[in-house]
């Protein structure tokens, strides 16, 4: 097929810079733990009655969850969003997922030293070194994880769900890894951006049925592959839209 | 010389959809063209593709402008 646009070379560019072929490096997954694990199941514990006695917290369709790895891509309102889509996973999924931050909350120790008190995670900066945060992602999902992810970006105000960026897209397509949208509901009224003390409001995890992003892989053999990225993102923002309903 | 320069010219120009005198060469495309950094990597395969250069991963954050495309492509053709 005449390939005027490249994608099949920015795939190609993309699995090399995402290492997709190398050899999976020795214990990568381990690499994103700290120390601090040994205090985390006291830790999560206590969050997690806390969180079910303040925010009612509920989920749906939990059960259907397929096996890892996949990506749970989620809409992002609230730092509370992991934390709460987190305590709705079955406990074996639990221990199999690493969650992915913005390098810039690796400048507040706090906010730092709780994040890796809660769980397995990766700091990422996708402005400048995009190639390295989806290599890392990606080295995750190789290894057999899930990745939670917010492809917003950054926390929305006001309960919209800002457009998504194409690095979740690139990620899904050119690691064939399944998508499972998620939608969170009242995480924005319990802690909205900019708020410090938490208000009693009920938060719900909603899971979608995961995505088959197949149809992309064979797209991009003729598309430009930005854009089989930016649409693969935009049909997964668009399943968490239909959960929101 | 001139020709790598209005390859490289006519690639960006290309991915980022915009004409090529509408480019200033010296601007940042990421912070002036809002160019986000993933068109940043389709601009990086086309140039590979185009020339045969293999970027080093730690200087592709570097590369900023048109001009700097145009130099690190005109870089690695001399150096072939």
């Amino acid at each position: 097929m005449q390939n005027n646009c490249l994608s099949q070379d920015t795939s190609a560019y993309w699995r090399k810079l995402l290492k997709i072929d190398a050899p999976l490096p020795e214990g990568f997954v381990k690499k994103t733990d700290s120390f601090l694990s040994v205090f985390r199941p006291g830790f999560n514990s206590f969050i997690e009655i806390l969180a079910h006695k303040l925010t009612a917290l509920s989920s749906e369709g939990a059960k259907d969850l397929p096996a890892a790895p996949f990506i749970l891509a989620s809409n992002h309102s609230s730092i509370l969003d992991f934390p709460a889509v987190f305590f709705c996973l079955p406990k074996d999924l639990r221990e199999k997922t690493v969650a992915i931050y913005k390098v810039y909350y690796d400048k507040n120790p706090m906010a730092k030293f709780f994040i890796k008190l809660f769980t397995k995670s990766l700091s990422v900066d996708m402005d400048k070194k995009p190639w390295e945060a989806l290599s890392a992602a990606a080295t995750v999902l190789r290894s057999g994880y899930c990745l939670y992810i917010a492809p917003e970006g950054t926390r929305s105000k006001g309960g919209e769900v800002l457009p998504f960026k194409p690095g979740v897209g690139t990620l899904a397509v050119e690691t064939k890894t399944p998508v499972v949208p998620v939608f969170i509901k009242g995480a924005d009224k319990v802690l909205p951006r900019g708020s410090f003390i938490p208000k009693k409001n009920a938060i719900k995890v909603i899971f979608g049925k995961a995505i088959d992003l197949s149809v992309f892989f064979d797209k991009k053999e003729f598309c430009p592959a930005y854009d089989v990225y930016k649409e693969a993102a935009d049909l997964i923002r668009q399943r968490i839209l239909e959960l929101s309903q | 010389m001139e020709n790598i320069e209005n390859e490289v010219k006519e690639i960006v120009s290309r991915v980022i959809k915009i004409p090529v005198e509408k480019i200033d060469p010296s601007a940042d495309l990421f912070k002036d063209l809002g160019v986000d950094s993933l068109l940043g990597v389709e601009i990086f395969a086309s140039l590979d593709k185009k020339f045969s250069i293999d970027i080093p991963e730690n200087r592709l954050e570097k590369i900023r402008t048109l001009n700097d495309m145009i130099a690190i492509a005109k870089e690695k053709m001399n150096a072939k």
